[in-house]
């Protein structure tokens, strides 16, 4: 898989958001991706035989003429799939009416009404009811006390599809974004239980985004979820990210690990491989420091949960030290 | 006659303390090993600042060393974290 | 009132909350909201052992007649230290406006490597042959990070003959967190629990605890904070509350997890010294700071945070409150084996000697006079606690600093603020957070409740 950025700019600011490191700095351009570059990434996606086409941003629904990239990326026979927070431009909503929901879907990031306010939830009411269940809501966690539960008025409310992604406010390398630590887990994984058994008394299931570890659960919440059919993983996986520069990153929180130039010849194995060699080292530890010695970790049950939330706990150290030596 | 060298950390290093071993990576060439028993104590002794003699008195203690044997380690130590790059002997000066 | 008679029911409490009444009994596990009514019919019905109840009442009165837990008995037989304490220096790099640890000269001495080597060797191997699963090292002060080396080489040196054994260890230090980055990054390595002085923002860390010469010390202690929240360590922040700043516990809560994500926050009320009014700071009055902590508490643990005041943690059940008569053995840098941290000439104000003995070489000699005197000073020959439902808890507080010495039911301040807290936390567990603002909000009532002498079930009427 790989995602397609397609717009450097956005219309929120979430304090978790993982763009944080990458499109921090002001652009001399308008900050969309130009049409004859999306016609590059389409082939990049055609040569690596990937079927989906996943647009994102910034919020890619801006892009002036998303229409015309998702026509395009449809006449290539593309999946689409969009991260978007659902406050599009009518244009943008239109095209993706005209998608049957078998063709594509559409990942609507929402938070809590209180952090976001009435006038945001309503836009994003509209956008779920019109796209149906073309649409998926998502809930990224970046506090211990989030209160998950207006998912599933908004799900009750709209009629999109009856399931939640949930993801794990993880840090961009600067640490500048909120975010999740480690020793929160636990607390969190214990109300996710709580959200789970709320939602499977509406029939609504909860799937997990990557990060997640198998140690922040019992195994009794861990038997829970499985049997109100989470969908639960212990992956990171980082999904390659196409900046609309034509640099690949490993994935946006890991953006100041440098981008690599995507040419003709490269597909998304070759660059996975080389972004996996570039970081192998670091995939020794994990989020905790038992994470190295653990079963889990080595059978690769468990990956040690977030890449970006590893890497930050190596330091370099400059440390000297001084040392006779017999003169040979 | 001796001389002192002068051991630094290589400036591509980076290192992480877990439950059971010290993890340290070249980020230039993503080669990793794990430290463990003297080698860990001795690197995180340095990471905190410890100068050679107290870095020698720690260890004879901590190992129940004598002095001698405690800097036998340590130099051993040092000299073959150098051959695998992760520290630099700084070039002696003029 | 009546004599204590330990088989007469001396566990079981009841507290008036607004118009009903806590039952609570710690020792059956036993948290109950009963009327009058009720509770006078249990009352009767224990007094004269007339167990035939049914209804609701019925179940909780088999409940109190059915074998309790066993009360927790001071620590008796061969001496197995609970564990390690290490002091290694008395020294400071802090001025504390309210410290009533400063010491003069003698705080510049640090403990010997040589010591610190044979005391927690001589520890472990306690630890060996009693066969204890969990051994546990503390560091105390003065400020231990002043004598770093000691804790480089406790730890080190633990850790290797803790794998030798084959069991756990747990190492936790009390410390100002003036450091520089790369020992923060050590002790969030190395250290499962960290307790953290950090007063608050700015404007009262740098006015409570400046450097010695007073330049303000917030942002070495603030970055010490983010980084051990970053790390594997429990950061438990503690705060200093005085009567400026008790009004603001609630708002520090939030301030405080917003800024550093601890584990668990600790308000303490300013414990009065000479230094401390010399500085103009004087303790809150016990029921703003007892009142503002239960406000403070929710947004704690809506944060995932533990708000934690140590004499009211209903979890615990305990003989005594502090390290003092657990067989604790603290080794101070002149060789002294304490059970207390606090200054020698403290305990002598109060004329306790807590001295247990002293290291000579490798080994300890440790006095069983010594032993068995401080064991003695647990919560059963401390009066005023006999009837307060907080006696299993709080367990009478501090020997040195608190150590109550009135009548039965002759509460202090100290006192008073922990019933307080302890009843919060009591209905809290029981989901009562709506109780509980209804009865803080009134305090009168809640006073009255907080002063009663007995709070003994067997005492009811002349409580009621």
């Amino acid at each position: 898989m790989a995602n397609l950025s397609v717009s450097a700019v956005c219309n929120q600011a979430c304090p978790y958001c993982f763009t944080h490191d990458h499109l921090a700095a002001p652009r001399a351009d308008d900050g969309f991706l130009r049409m004859e570059d999306f016609d590059a990434r389409l082939d990049f996606l055609d040569r690596s035989g990937i079927d989906q086409a996943r647009l994102l941003g910034g919020e890619p629904t801006l892009h002036p003429r998303f229409a015309e990239l998702v026509e395009r990326a449809r006449a290539r026979g593309k999946h689409i799939v969009v991260f978007t927070n659902g406050l599009m431009p009518e244009a943008a909503l239109a095209s993706l009416e005209t998608l049957a929901p078998t063709e594509c879907t559409v990942m609507v990031n929402v938070n809590h009404p209180a952090e976001a306010g009435e006038e945001v939830l309503e836009r994003q009411r509209t956008t779920l009811r019109r796209l149906g269940n073309r649409a998926l809501l998502g809930f990224n966690i970046y506090r211990v006390n989030f209160e998950p539960d207006f998912l599933l008025t908004l799900i009750a409310e709209t009629g999109c599809r009856p399931s939640v992604r949930l993801g794990l406010a993880q840090p961009c390398l600067s640490g500048g974004n909120r975010y999740i630590l480690p020793h929160q887990y636990v607390a969190i994984g214990e109300r996710i239980v709580r959200f789970a058994r709320a939602a499977a008394r509406l029939d609504a299931t909860v799937e997990f985004d990557c990060g997640f570890v198998r140690c922040m659960w019992s195994d009794a919440d861990l038997r829970t979820l499985e049997s109100l059919g989470a969908d639960i993983g212990w992956r990171c996986n980082p999904i390659l990210d196409i900046d609309i520069d034509g640099g690949v990153i490993y994935c946006y929180p890991l953006a100041r690990l440098g981008s690599l130039p995507l040419t003709e010849r490269k597909d998304a194995a070759g660059l996975r491989a080389e972004f996996e060699s570039l970081t192998q080292g670091y995939r020794q530890a994990g989020i905790f420091q038992e994470c190295s010695t653990c079963g889990l970790k080595q059978s690769g049950a468990c990956s040690g949960g977030c890449l970006a939330t590893t890497i930050r706990r190596f330091r370099h150290t400059p440390f000297r030290v001084c040392m006779r030596s017999e003169a040979s | 006659m001796s001389r002192t060298l002068t051991f630094c950390c290589n400036e591509a290093v980076v290192w992480v303390k877990d439950a059971e071993q010290i993890l340290v990576v070249d980020t230039q060439s993503q080669r990793h090993r794990a430290l463990r028993d003297r080698e860990a104590v001795i690197w995180e002794l340095l990471a905190v600042g410890y100068p050679h003699e107290k870095l020698v008195q720690m260890l004879s203690l901590v190992f129940s060393l004598v002095p001698a044997e405690a800097e036998r380690v340590l130099a051993e130590a040092v000299h073959r974290w150098c051959e695998e790059g992760l520290v630099c002997r700084e070039v002696d000066g003029g | 009132m009546e004599p204590i008679d330990h088989h007469s029911h001396t566990d079981i409490f009841i507290l008036p909350i607004l118009s009903r009444f806590l039952l609570y009994a710690p020792l059956h596990g036993l948290a109950a909201l009963v009327d009058l009514t009720a509770a006078r019919q249990l009352r009767k019905r224990l007094a004269s052992r007339d167990w035939d109840l049914t209804g609701p009442l019925g179940e909780v009165f088999r409940s109190l007649a059915e074998e309790r837990e066993p009360a927790p008995l001071p620590r008796q037989g061969s001496f197995v230290p609970s564990f390690l304490g290490l002091l290694p220096t008395r020294g400071c790099n802090l001025g504390c406006r309210y410290c009533g640890f400063q010491t003069g000269t003698d705080g510049e001495r640090v403990m010997s490597l040589d010591l610190a080597r044979d005391a927690v060797t001589w520890y472990m191997d306690a630890v060996e042959q009693a066969g204890v699963q969990q051994a546990e090292v503390h560091f105390f002060g003065g400020e231990p990070f002043c004598a770093e080396e000691v804790l480089d080489l406790a730890v080190h040196l633990a850790r290797r003959r803790a794998t030798e054994i084959g069991c756990t260890l747990a190492f936790e230090v009390a410390t100002n967190g003036v450091f520089d980055e790369a020992r923060a990054r050590w002790a969030a390595d190395n250290l499962d629990t960290v307790v953290l002085s950090l007063d608050g923002p700015p404007d009262i860390q740098n006015r409570h605890r400046p450097y010695r010469g007073g330049q303000p010390s917030f942002e070495e202690v603030a970055r010490t904070a983010r980084v051990l929240s970053e790390g594997t360590s429990d950061l438990c922040i503690r705060a200093c509350v005085t009567d400026e700043t008790v009004e603001r516990i609630p708002e520090l809560a939030a301030w405080f997890c917003e800024q550093f994500r601890p584990g668990s926050i600790c308000f303490e009320p300013l414990q009065p010294s000479p230094e401390s009014e010399a500085a103009g700071l004087r303790p809150p009055d016990a029921w703003d700071f007892a009142s503002q902590f239960i406000r403070a508490a929710p947004v704690l643990e809506s944060h995932g945070v533990r708000p934690v005041h140590a004499a009211a943690d209903i979890q615990t059940k305990r003989v005594t409150f502090c390290p003092v008569g657990r067989d604790a053995a603290i080794v101070s840098p002149d060789s002294t084996i304490s059970a207390c941290y606090l200054l020698q000439r403290d305990w002598e104000a109060k004329g306790l000697d807590l001295r247990l003995g002293r290291m000579e070489g490798a080994s300890a000699r440790l006095d069983s006079d010594a032993i068995a005197s401080v064991r003695g000073l647990n919560v059963y020959n401390k009066p005023v606690c006999a009837r307060c439902f907080c006696k299993y808890h709080c367990a009478g507080g501090c020997h040195v600093n608190h150590g109550p010495r009135g009548p039965q039911g002759g509460y202090d301040r100290l006192c008073i603020q922990t019933r307080i807290i302890a009843v919060r936390n009591v209905l809290a567990a029981m989901e009562q957070d709506d109780l509980v603002r209804a009865w803080v909000s009134q305090r009168e009532v809640a006073e009255a409740a907080i002063g009663q002498p007995s709070d003994l079930l067997v005492d009811l009427e002349a409580s009621a």
